[in-house]
């Protein structure tokens, strides 16, 4: 296999975008790991010290160089990738700057040890600051290993500016986490100071490599990100809200299996978390994005983790729907486990894309025609059933407002969602409701959770510029506001139509409300349209047009859902469930604050002194 | 207190009272029931101040007193016991013991005194109603009222005087209106409106009621009474909305349907309306009804039936448990259902026409 490095043509070498390839150990393992998987290694093992300051290794299963292409590789402009200035373009391979190894071994102690299939025996170079030093022939595995030695040692100007080991180890493992995350298929392991901190063994999927890399809270609260939009296709998984990270460390992107660190896409992630996440927490997110390669220049950095998009609004709509459908759109997919949906059939489930997840069949979803039925065939929860038919004793006129007999079981049935399978123990007399699952009793705040559903109701109108159904009023009502207030408001009748609020301007101040949505169950329009006037006068708001809309949809959701205070039937306490679930909705209110509060049986039987 | 009684007669008479007292209360005196025992009958009282309930039972009185007792375990001790006499006695501590053969109940009680007094109605003028009737015109009406209890003045049926003789019982939720008018024999003081919750156990005596009642009406309150029970209904205070002015002049586009088939299609489509998709589209063209409703997530329903009309084509959207509710009163084979243009009621009537009907304001997308 000799010969397969081609020396650069100068042009590409030109276009190729100026600045340092080699800054910091990160950026050195970088290099070493995408060598290693463009060689098809199926195995790579990282090892670091001292943050990389001191070591590091990279060991991998790939293919190897010849005798000779291990020279050629350490010389400057060596690469088997591309052969004219065409190449760039249409770049589809994980290196192209040909000039890695080469720079790393001039700055530091490298040693390149690989031996290719056809070779009875492996080559093994020793580099200092760029020169060669030795050069040998060893009997080793096919395959590669790398390793560099005190980096910078010639150069202490860069070396001065290494940061602490935490700082530069933190580093090197974030990134060893998002290439694990791009190729499921390849096993990793990842030794900091002799410590193992990562045994990721290849799979067949990245909902698996997800599986073995995050912990048991994040795994449960993930969902799968599925969408496409013009020519773009956007996968991977969030988690639910509440659940959230401190930073954004946790937002894990991919263009084209590329890792990358993009402002737009970070912002239009975190724009499809708004209204989920409070302030100061953000999003769980690993999301892989598939662009035609003549849509996105990835040579932008040096760095390769920014990205250039030819349509950068196309890619961030993707984004944002694809993200936000997922978090509330229904039906949405749990992942590994049956769709959460009814009665409709099911579609097939697109895994990652090939080269991403090398094809998987338990990606696909589970099929289980035996359980897909409607809800209007769904038994009747005998627990309902008992409280409506009622027993012997005469029916009080109306139901006590006090947690009724309606304690039941969890359902069991593979067909009801995580939050209809809660059991309903009932409710605490003008206050929240109490749930439990098998292992917590769940408070629920069901003023939020109503909130959340109507809050992404009008949302999903409001994005289709669909109206929300009005019924109209047997005598309309008018209502009267100050000069500036009509102002306001007569400039946003048109949210409110979405809402299904029908009101006309009637005179200067005055407003007459023709109709109101049909789920609008209390009475006091007026008092919404005077909340909704202050959201419109509120100067952090009023000069935000998205913002202000989202702002007036929020009051509405919050002025209409159920209070805190109001009787909820246990039926009615079902239904809520179940619509959550049909929604797929997170467990946060518009606002961000948590759906529930959790308190595991284990730690009230700790309380209570059981063991 | 020192009596025998038949313990079926001592459990039709709890059966009556208890539902009003057992609501959850502040007040833990009203959830006891107050046995007034005089010489010869065991009177029975409960209420939950807007509605209250007195039965008069034949007792063999030995010493007459007062005592409040635990409605719901007085009744569930009482259901339980054998058919035969039971013994109940008061002790000095204000408990009562009910004894039935074999069986001993010991129940803590509370001082009668502190029972709230409430108007007996004995100097209002009544008339003699047939339960029925009273029964018929709450049954044409009461859907309609308004079920949220921050419209109170909505919450009930108004009972408004009609000309010389007649009366008229009309109710709305602001989306919907039903209205009744007719004779009954005796009219309020003033136009009155009878809340709901009052309304619900009104109801539920004059259907466990055969024959004449008395009616009587005083500014606060409203009677029903028979030889041996009396049921206080408190009324509301508050305007109710002027109705009238959205009771439109009868129109020509007019859809006869037959009764039975309009529900059960009407049921039909329904099953795909859901919280926020209530509506019911309503395409009527010569000879044929079709209806169709969407649910955003499950899927769509449509249905059509044959209808006397022979207009232009038109379309409307109705709140399909309104028009469920609405049919579902009308009592006669065939059904005339009005409707005018956008915005305006669509209004259901009997055929023959009778002395009710209702309308339904409709719904836009
Ligand atoms: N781990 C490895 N296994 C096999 N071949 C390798 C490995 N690392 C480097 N090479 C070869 O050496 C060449 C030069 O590598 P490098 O300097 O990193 O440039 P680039 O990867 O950008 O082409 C690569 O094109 C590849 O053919």
């Amino acid at each position: 296999m000799a010969g397969r490095i081609r020396v650069l043509d100068e042009k590409v070498i030109n276009r190729i975008a100026a600045g340092e390839v080699v800054e910091r150990p990160v950026s050195v393992m970088k290099e070493l790991v995408e060598n290693s998987i463009d060689a098809e290694a199926t195995s790579i093992r990282l090892e670091i010290e001292n943050g990389g300051k001191k070591l590091i290794r990279v060991r991998d299963n790939g293919t190897g160089m010849s005798h000779d292409d291990a020279f050629q590789a350490l010389e400057r402009h060596a690469t088997s990738k591309l052969k004219t200035e065409l190449d760039l373009v249409g770049i589809a391979t994980m290196g192209f700057r040909g000039e890695a190894l080469a720079s790393i071994a001039s700055v530091s102690r490298l040693t390149l040890m690989t031996r290719e299939e056809a070779d009875p025996a492996g080559t093994v170079i020793t580099v200092e600051g760029g020169t060669i030093r030795s050069a040998d022939r060893k009997g080793m595995a096919v395959g590669s290993m790398v390793e560099v030695r005190n980096l910078f040692f010639n150069v202490p100007v860069r070396r001065k500016f290494l940061k602490a080991t935490a700082t530069e180890a933190g580093h090197v493992h974030e990134a060893v986490t998002r290439f694990a995350l791009a190729f499921p298929g390849v096993g990793f392991t990842y030794i900091e100071d002799g410590k193992l901190k990562m045994d990721a063994p290849a799979v067949g999927s990245t909902y698996e490599r997800i599986y073995t890399l995050f912990s048991k809270d994040v795994r449960e609260n993930l969902v799968e990100v599925n969408h496409s939009a013009h020519e773009g296709s956007l996968k991977g998984y969030v988690a639910k809200p509440p659940y959230a990270r401190s930073n954004m460390r946790s937002v894990l992107t991919f263009v084209n299996g590329r890792s990358v660190k993009d402002r737009l896409i970070n912002s239009a992630v975190t724009r499809g978390f708004a209204n989920l996440m409070e302030r100061g927490r953000y999003p769980f997110a690993i999301l892989f994005i598939e662009l035609p390669p003549d849509k996105v220049d990835v040579n932008v950095h040096p760095q390769k983790a920014e990205v250039r998009f030819v349509n950068p609004k196309q890619i961030y709509d993707l984004i944002l729907d694809g993200v936000y459908d997922a978090l509330t759109g229904a039906p949405y997919r749990v992942p590994g486990g049956t769709r959460r949906e009814y009665g409709l059939p099911r579609s097939p489930t697109d895994s990652l894309s090939r080269h991403l997840s090398r094809e998987d069949p338990e990606e696909a979803p589970r099929s289980d025609p035996g359980h897909s039925a409607s809800p209007s065939s769904l038994p009747q929860d005998a627990a309902t059933q008992q409280a409506t038919a009622g027993g012997d004793v005469p029916a009080p006129a109306t139901i006590p407002g006090h947690a009724a007999d309606v304690t039941h079981a969890p359902r069991l049935g593979h067909q009801t969602g995580p939050f209809s399978s809660l059991g309903i123990v009932g409710r605490i007399p003008g206050s929240f409701v109490i749930l439990h699952n098998d292992e917590e009793l769940i408070v629920m705040d069901q003023h939020a959770a109503h909130e959340r559903i109507l809050f992404d109701d009008l949302v999903r109108s409001e994005r289709r510029g669909e109206h929300l159904e009005s019924q109209d009023l047997l005598i309309p009502q008018v209502i009267e506001f100050s000069v500036v207030e009509a102002r306001a408001l007569a400039r946003h009748l048109g949210v409110l139509h979405t809402a299904g609020f029908r009101i006309e301007e009637f005179g200067e101040k005055d407003f007459v409300v023709k109709g109101v949505p049909s789920w609008f169950n209390k009475d006091d329009v007026e008092g919404l349209l005077s909340e909704l006037v202050d959201v419109m006068l509120d100067t952090g708001v009023r000069g935000d047009p998205g913002r202000l809309r989202e702002e007036l949809l929020k009051s509405v959701a919050c002025r209409t859902a159920v209070k805190e205070s109001e009787n909820m039937h246990a039926e009615e306490i079902r239904t809520l469930l179940k619509t959550l679930d049909r929604k797929g909705s997170p467990e946060v209110c518009p606002h961000g604050r948590p759906l529930m509060a959790k308190f595991p049986f284990a730690e009230i039987r700790r309380k209570l002194g059981r063991r | 207190m020192l009596f025998q009684i038949d313990r079926d007669s001592f459990l039709d008479g709890l059966t009556k009272t208890v539902p009003i007292s057992e609501k959850r209360t502040p007040l833990p005196i009203l959830s006891h029931i107050l046995m007034n025992v005089d010489e010869s009958h065991l009177v029975l009282t409960a209420t939950d101040l807007e509605v209250g309930l007195k039965i008069t039972s034949e007792a063999a009185v030995q010493e007459p007193g007062m005592l409040a007792v635990p409605s719901k375990k007085l009744y569930e001790i009482v259901r339980e016991l054998l058919p035969g006499q039971v013994t109940v006695k008061s002790t000095e501590t204000q408990r009562i013991l009910i004894e039935s053969g074999e069986s001993v109940f010991e129940l803590a009680g509370m001082d009668a005194t502190d029972y709230p007094a409430w108007t007996t109605g004995k100097e209002v003028e009544t008339a003699q109603v047939q339960a029925s009737r009273l029964l018929y015109m709450i049954d044409k009406t009461m859907f309609a009222a308004s079920t949220d209890d921050s419209r109170f003045n909505l919450n009930g049926i108004l009972f408004e005087k009609e000309g010389e003789e007649h009366i008229k019982l009309v109710a709305t939720d602001g989306h919907r209106l039903a209205l009744i008018h007719g004779e009954l024999g005796i009219r309020p003081v003033s136009n009155v409106i009878v809340p709901r919750k009052g309304l619900a156990e009104l109801k539920r005596l004059l259907e466990s009621l055969k024959g004449e009642i008395s009616l009587g009406f005083e500014e606060k309150n409203l009677f029903v009474s028979t030889d041996r029970l009396m049921m206080t209904v408190r009324l509301i205070d508050g305007d109710f909305p002027d109705y009238r002015k959205v009771i439109p002049e009868p129109s020509d586009t007019i859809v006869r349907v037959p009764h039975s088939q309009f529900t059960h299609t009407l049921r039909r489509v329904a099953i795909l309306t859901s919280d926020r998709n209530k509506g019911v589209n309503i395409k009527v063209s010569s000879g044929k009804m079709e209806l169709k409703t969407t649910h955003p997530d499950l899927g769509t329903a449509r249905d059509v039936m044959d209808v006397e009309y022979s207009g232009e084509e038109f379309l409307v959207i109705v709140n399909a448990a309104y028009l469920i509710e609405a049919v579902g009163v009308i009592d006669t084979d065939s059904v005339s259902i009005e409707f005018r243009e956008e915005g305006a009621p669509v209004i259901l009537r009997p055929i023959p026409s009778k002395d009710y009907f209702n309308l339904v304001m409709p719904m836009r997308k």
